[in-house]
């Protein structure tokens, strides 16, 4: 299991509070880091599928299933789209696409930059 | 179908215009000419109404002529060609917008960069939309979406960055909001759904998108004209370090030169440079507008109506004159090479 920073920011949330509220959850990450309640309620969705925490009706009650030691464990720096890289929001230059540069091209780069100093 | 013709014969020859301007003064001019060169081909590769300005009668004739394309439409039966393009449009902008959907949805679980810094920073740049700095696990270079309420996406280790190099990246970042880049990267997509057939729009698209990054370089140059290789820099390992994009060509390395070279020979434009830009857009906006009115005179004559309701069926007013107007348009209309196109 892997748990990214927006993921850890909902089982904070269930830690410091135990057995929460979906609606609840959506209230306190409104008013912390500017959620929308649909963003809230995708984060903890995605919780729930990584098996991190449990959530009963009525009232979609969501209860941690790891401990806040587990979780650091679990806590990942990966990206989670490298295929994206962040380009995706360019629209169209996604889609014409763009290659890394290699080693050898960002050393060429490097020296172009010395050079016309 | 002729109407998108008509836009398709005076976008492309608008994106020959600034090809070749751009070509020849990329070095020379202030580097803020070019996006709206290619904004200004792409409005009107969108715009299917002709603006009705007065056009000297000799101007005219100098304006294409449509090609082949109409004869196609009018000769009856099932527009094949309408349903062709109409089809591509769609898969392109579905294709497009489902990335984009996804990216977006993305960027909501960002979270607030809570520094101080960042915080003096996008103050100081006294923009009157209100800008908030997040930090996203997803992308690996930062990134400004959002028109109304811009965000300024950080990648997760931008704490790594010096204060400096911050402060730059952040600077290129504020300038992409205040030039408006987010809703011109919008129109410019729209220009290629519609116009995915034509290699010109493609190709406008590719250079807009590198000369958008050039004029945020420029305006970050204006205020840092000392830290240009810091700057270079700073970009340099950017690249160094970003994803993998969807599909793999070489614009790569030839574009980060580019925009190295461009910023370390970067240098003040005095007015004079800021003069000939403006003399150059308006010549831009001059082309937009007659070839506009142009286009019902080239409407004229020999349009048969189609058996089908035609979508795109031009909403142009054809003039009850039209007959007297096509005089300046031999009806025997061969299909014209696109004017100052760039011998490649």
């Amino acid at each position: 299991m892997k748990l990214y920073d927006s993921e850890l920011k909902v089982m904070e949330v269930l830690w410091d509070r135990g057995e929460t509220s979906a609606r609840t959850i959506a209230q306190v990450l409104a008013e912390q880091v500017g959620w929308s309640k649909t963003t809230t309620y995708t984060v903890i969705k995605k919780c729930l599928d990584k098996k991190a925490l449990a959530r009963t009706e009525p009232g979609f009650l969501c209860r941690p299933l790891i401990s806040r030691q587990q979780a650091q464990a679990f806590a990942t720096d990966e990206l989670v789209d490298k295929l994206y890289g962040g380009a995706a929001d360019r629209l169209v230059a996604s889609l014409l696409g763009r290659r890394r540069l290699t080693e050898t091209e960002v050393a060429e780069l490097k020296k172009l930059v010395e050079e016309l100093k | 179908m002729s109407s998108l013709w008509h836009m398709t014969v005076s976008g492309t020859v608008l994106i020959a215009a600034a090809a070749c301007v751009r070509s020849l003064f990329l070095d020379r001019l202030g580097k803020a000419l070019f996006p709206a060169l290619w904004l200004v081909a792409a409005v009107r590769l969108l715009t299917p109404v002709s603006v009705p300005v007065p056009v000297p009668a000799g101007a005219m004739a100098l304006l294409p002529a449509a090609g082949p394309a109409r004869e196609a439409e009018s000769a009856g039966g099932f527009p094949w060609l309408t349903a062709l393009w109409l089809a591509g449009a769609l898969i392109l902008a579905g294709a497009m917008l489902l990335r984009h959907v996804r990216a977006l949805r993305q960027y909501a679980q960002s979270l607030p960069a809570e520094d101080a810094r960042l915080a003096a920073l996008t103050a100081a740049a006294g923009l009157h939309r209100p800008v908030s700095v997040r930090v996203c696990q997803t992308v690996s270079t930062p990134l400004t979406y959002g028109f109304l309420r811009p965000v300024i996406l950080l990648p997760k280790d931008w704490e790594s960055c010096g204060p400096r190099e911050l402060e730059l990246v952040l600077d290129h970042e504020l300038a992409h909001i205040r030039r408006l880049d987010v809703p011109a990267k919008y129109i410019l997509a729209a220009a290629a759904c519609v116009h995915w057939f034509n290699p010109f729009v493609w190709a406008m698209c590719a250079l807009a998108e590198r000369d958008i990054e050039l004029a945020c370089d420029e305006a970050v140059l204006r205020r840092a004209e000392d830290d240009r290789a810091a700057y270079a820099m700073a970009l340099i390992a950017l690249e160094e370090r970003r994803g993998r994009d969807m599909l793999l060509s070489g614009f790569g390395l030839r574009a980060v030169r580019e925009r190295v070279t461009e910023i370390m020979q970067y240098r003040r434009r005095g007015l004079r440079g800021s003069l000939a830009g403006a003399a150059i857009l308006l010549c831009s906006l001059t082309v937009f507008a007659t070839a506009a009115a142009a286009s019902p005179a080239i409407q004229g004559p020999n349009v048969t109506p189609t058996p089908y309701p035609n979508l795109f069926a031009s909403e142009e007013v054809i003039p009850t004159e039209a007959p007297n107007q096509a005089d300046f348009m031999p009806a025997s209309s061969t299909p014209d090479p696109i004017p100052w196109e760039p011998a490649s």
